[in-house]
């Protein structure tokens, strides 16, 4: 069950991971949801059409990423509102791969996808008594994530980009006035958080199923925000804060076997309720001054 | 108004990209979508019975924006009031419908305003973020109806999945013979100038428009933020509700699980094309119902619609964001503050 809710957590995890560094560039993503699923379905279309996995996980990041280049373009240059934009890119999203899906359906393309990525157990590793199946028996993207983390981590605080970003989040004047241009800080991070978004989505058609479905993705973008503030904006603690979303989804799945006579919808939005919950319970935590706030050059 | 009329422009020129680069027409398929909302009475009545979900859930998210609240679980709301008057309808049979309508209406109002108030007490008492537990309220509020539509209220002589209708005593009194026109169309109509009032001259209403100016003002005025801001969630989610009871009593009298799923959205993106103007939320919602409606007649028949709408309906809320210098240039209407 844990090795499941590795599996689930890690979608969760690249996400997160992007929008921790684009929340912390001073840039919300309600849209993290459309990210995902638009790269959910760029990654099941672009593996059928290409024949590769590869090149299909490439495509998943693209569509990513473009979609976050729409959300910077409309917030960061023309400074519009953040949260308007973010609900129209899920919409739109929801929308383009529901309308592209049934159009390739109707010219004959095929329901299942290309295949998935197949599990590889890390030797050693994989050896740990219990642990050790659950954490290395994973596909590949599971394991680019776990690197990632300490990537995320050591940019954002140990490097100067990382200085830049969390000052154009705090106060994007100052910034400017220290010779850093808030806006290309802003728009590096948009992207990133896009590509990692879109990665995600991919994650649902390359690994876990080969097949896309109309809003697969469920609402996980959501839990994604959710988990951004839960863990404080520091990437380090957000695979704890991922794993503790996802064993509560799988737990669910579990108790669905073993407790039949319950009915399966109470265990199924056991996520969404646990996210209201630890939101509530974990208020003190302080958001990057300037998030939500556009920021217009002088001049 | 430049920026509602830019951004409906936009979508058309947007969407017909779209539609071009699937191989369609976009010219044949906008003017069948046009003849198919209003080339006879019958369809223009379902144009208009379409608007009236999307009516009220805009004018919900409207009043809840006014306060600076965002309430993005319109959606959920909508559901919660389908649920309130499927009960309402299968419980209080014996009710003569001149007492059994009025009292489904109450308690589609008091549940989805109960259910929207679990937002507006954790943001007012506790500063949550409403737009992640509103986000999470929609999910919850899926799995209810879920469950209520394959278990307990499941028709068991019906092989789809749908409850068992409501007492016919329940049924909202048809407009116009002919169409399927119903009296909960007028209740969205009547909402919209209530709403309109009540925010421009009443004291509470005055309160709330306070709060979405800046709190802190709002408090240096004598108006108690917290209790404003959990008022405001209460009857944002009731004025949602009211359009969750109109589809069950008025337009199917049952449910089936996906029956108002994402309406919510469409009502948000008509409040923010009308820039939650109450009075500009009669127009934009029946131009969305227009854009259902027709749609349906549009091309290759209900196989692409939905998808196609959203898409649509997605693109016109980006496109109101691409005029802020029009929207600049008519003074400050709307300062939500205090997003965290």
């Amino acid at each position: 069950m844990l090795g499941t809710a590795v599996m689930l957590g890690t979608p969760l995890l690249l996400a997160a991971l992007g929008e921790t560094l684009a929340e912390r560039s001073g840039v919300f993503n309600v849209g993290v949801e459309g990210y995902m699923l638009m790269g959910a379905f760029g990654a099941y279309a672009g593996a059928l059409v290409t024949g590769n996995l590869w090149s299909g996980c490439l495509i998943g990041i693209v569509s990513g990423s473009g979609l976050a280049l729409l959300h910077s373009a409309l917030c960061v240059t023309l400074g519009s509102d953040q949260i308007v934009s973010g609900i129209g890119i899920n919409v739109f999203s929801w929308g383009a791969t529901s309308f592209i899906f049934r159009m390739m359906q109707t010219l004959g393309m095929p329901m299942m996808g290309l295949g998935t990525f197949k599990l590889v157990a890390i030797p050693i590793f994989s050896d740990i008594p219990w642990l050790g199946p659950a954490f290395f028996e994973q596909s590949i993207l599971t394991y680019l994530g776990y690197a990632l983390i300490f990537i995320f981590g050591a940019v954002l605080y140990r490097t100067r980009f990382g200085l830049k970003v969390r000052a154009a989040g705090e106060d994007p004047l100052v910034t400017e006035s220290r010779g850093v241009n808030p806006i290309r800080i802003r728009y590096v991070s948009v992207l990133t958080c896009g590509a990692m978004a879109g990665l995600a989505g991919s994650f649902f058609t390359l690994v876990w199923l080969s097949a896309f479905s109309e809003g697969m993705t469920a609402g996980r973008g959501f839990i994604v925000l959710g988990i951004v503030i839960v863990s404080g904006w520091n990437p380090y603690f957000i695979f704890g804060a991922c794993l503790i979303f996802a064993f509560v989804e799988a737990l669910g799945l579990k108790l669905q076997i073993f407790y039949p006579e319950i009915p399966y919808p109470f265990m199924l939005m056991l996520p969404y309720v646990i996210t209201i919950i630890v939101l509530a319970l974990r208020r003190k935590v302080v958001p990057p001054k300037s998030l939500g706030a556009p920021y217009k050059r002088a001049g | 108004m430049y920026t509602a009329i830019l951004a409906v422009l936009l979508g058309f020129v947007i969407a017909a990209i779209f539609l071009e680069a699937s191989g369609l027409n976009a010219f044949d398929a906008y003017s069948a979508m046009f003849l198919g909302a209003f080339s006879t009475p019958y369809r223009t009545a379902e144009t208009l019975i379409r608007a009236s979900p999307f009516m009220l859930g805009a004018l919900g998210f409207a009043l809840a924006f006014k306060a600076g609240y965002w309430n993005i679980g319109v959606d959920g709301q909508l559901v919660i009031g389908t649920i309130a008057a499927l009960w309402g309808g299968i419980t209080f049979t014996y009710l003569p419908s001149i007492l059994l309508i009025p009292l489904i209406y109450l308690l589609g109002f008091l549940g989805a305003g109960a259910w929207s108030l679990i937002s507006g007490f954790l943001k007012a008492k506790f500063h949550v973020n409403e737009i992640l537990t509103t986000l999470m309220m929609n999910y919850v509020a899926y799995w209810v109806v879920h469950y209520l539509v394959y278990f307990p209220w499941k028709d068991p002589e019906v092989f789809l999945h749908q409850t068992i209708p409501i007492a016919s005593s329940a049924n909202l009194p048809i407009l116009a013979a002919g169409t399927r026109l119903h009296a909960g169309v007028l209740v969205g109509l009547g909402s919209a100038f209530i709403i309109y009032i009540f925010l421009k001259r009443t004291r509470l209403g005055y309160s709330i428009r306070a709060v979405g100016f800046g709190p802190d003002g709002a408090r240096y005025g004598g108006v108690n933020v917290s209790r404003t801001v959990m008022i405001a969630s209460f009857l944002s989610g009731a004025i949602v509700g009211v359009g969750g009871v109109g589809e069950v009593l008025g337009a199917y009298h049952l449910i089936i699980e996906n029956l108002t799923y994402n309406f919510g959205f469409i009502g948000i993106a008509a409040a923010m094309l009308a820039l939650n103007n109450p009075l500009g939320i009669i127009l934009s919602s029946t131009f969305f119902g227009f854009l259902i409606t027709g749609s349906l007649y549009m091309t290759r028949g209900a196989a692409l619609t939905i998808g196609a709408v959203q898409l649509f309906v997605g693109i016109m809320i980006l496109a109101t964001l691409v005029s802020p210098l029009i929207a600049k240039i008519r003074k400050k209407k709307t300062g939500p503050v205090d997003r965290q």
